[in-house]
């Protein structure tokens, strides 16, 4: 039998800030465009540079020389290299670009989370999304963050101020909503130990 | 003054209208300026390969006509092309269901905008907004980067349109565009 607390919701008062965005939508990022992953783009170069460095004999053997394929290498390599320092921060700078074109996302809120919805209400604004027009739901250890809504492109439910109890329901209630669209990233993915999700 | 209040629903056509506005503040003119220049350019240079390849020695006639293949798209395709694939995927999202509840209201009052749909109740004062844009066909709201309500002018009459246009210059100053209009004329 149902218990009738599960169905109950669930209010979350919060400010977000230019932080907690920036985590939000670098987590979500990682699970909702995996191939844009510094890891797996900083890979695709690097088998560049391998494939072009795997030419150099033959070039050398058919053409005397072998500067184009020594030129690909080094252009694929140092892109490998310029995409695993700078995406972090270019991704980083366009969030908080993007927080900060959009003041009514720093006003405070309250949040109710449904079994079918939730209903983000500030002072000017009364947003309903509802869990079929969310693609995704990453949860990390302070916030949890669906994407990509009709009327905002992230849903952010802050769990800092909740007792474990009322986190664990959050959480239970996003899992049963989400089911397979649902995942949760840790802070201790390699490469990474603020869960910021830029591996 | 009086507000100016309009109830719609939104179509295909106002949709697709919303998105080809929503294309043409992203390439401003000096942009679409600029396109067209290098097209010329290279349509410039695949011309005097071609004749410097009649003149004295053939460099590689598959280059100059390369360029010319390139300079020719740019200078008279892309930008048809970019705006009728943006206009095929307006499309496809409306039929698919992704704009969102058609029937809105939108109220332009004094000091702040009010808009309510199905799923979103808001009153906005004039400050928050990112920026707005006018073409021929609708008002642009957008209250942050990729956030963009859209108001068609065929739901308002000529003097409502003068009236709405005219507050959001009066409240946006600079952050309002219109299609067409300088930057440094404003």
């Amino acid at each position: 039998m149902p218990n009738r607390k599960d169905e109950e919701p669930i209010a979350v008062t919060q400010t977000l800030t230019e932080e907690d965005f920036s985590a939000a939508a670098a987590a979500v990022r990682y699970f909702a465009a995996p191939m844009r992953r510094r890891s797996v783009r900083a890979a695709a170069c690097l088998t560049v540079a391998a494939l072009a460095a795997s030419t150099v004999p033959a070039s050398l053997n058919f053409f005397g020389t072998a500067w184009v394929s020594a030129a690909v290498t080094a252009v694929a390599f140092a892109a490998a290299v310029a995409v695993w320092f700078w995406q972090p921060v270019r991704e980083t700078r366009q969030a908080a670009l993007w927080f900060r074109s959009c003041p009514l996302m720093a006003l405070p809120s309250t949040v109710t989370v449904f079994r079918d919805r939730a209903v983000v209400e500030s002072k000017c604004e009364r947003i309903t999304e509802y869990w079929t027009d969310l693609s995704v739901c990453v949860e990390t250890d302070g916030l949890i963050a669906a994407a990509a809504g009709k009327e905002r492109g992230l849903l952010i439910v802050k769990k800092q101020g909740l007792s474990e109890e009322e986190a664990a329901r959050l959480s239970a209630r996003f899992r049963g909503a989400f089911e397979r669209r649902y995942f949760r990233f840790s802070g201790r993915k390699r490469g990474n130990s603020s869960g910021t999700g830029h591996g | 003054m009086e507000p100016v209040t309009v109830n719609f629903a939104m179509t295909r056509e106002d949709f697709i209208a919303s998105r080809t506005a929503q294309l043409k503040l992203l390439m401003p003119q000096p942009y679409r300026f600029a396109i067209k220049f290098m097209g010329a350019v290279l349509i410039g240079f695949a011309a005097v390969l071609l004749a410097a390849g009649h003149l004295r020695y053939r460099p590689a006639p598959w280059l100059g006509a390369l360029l010319a293949v390139c300079g020719v798209f740019l200078f008279f395709m892309y930008l048809p092309t970019v705006e009728a694939s943006a206009r095929k995927h307006a499309a496809n999202d409306f039929d698919a269901g992704r704009c969102g509840p058609p029937a809105r209201k939108v109220c332009f009052g004094e000091n702040s905008v009010e808009i309510r749909s199905e799923r979103y109740q808001a009153e906005i004062p004039y400050e928050m907004f990112y920026s707005a844009y006018e073409d021929g066909s609708v008002f642009l709201l957008y209250t942050g980067i990729g956030e963009c309500r859209s108001v068609p002018k065929r739901t308002m009459n000529g003097e409502e349109r003068k009236r709405v246009a005219d507050l959001l210059a009066e409240r946006l100053k600079r952050k309002f565009k219109q299609e067409g209009t300088r930057e440094w004329t404003k």
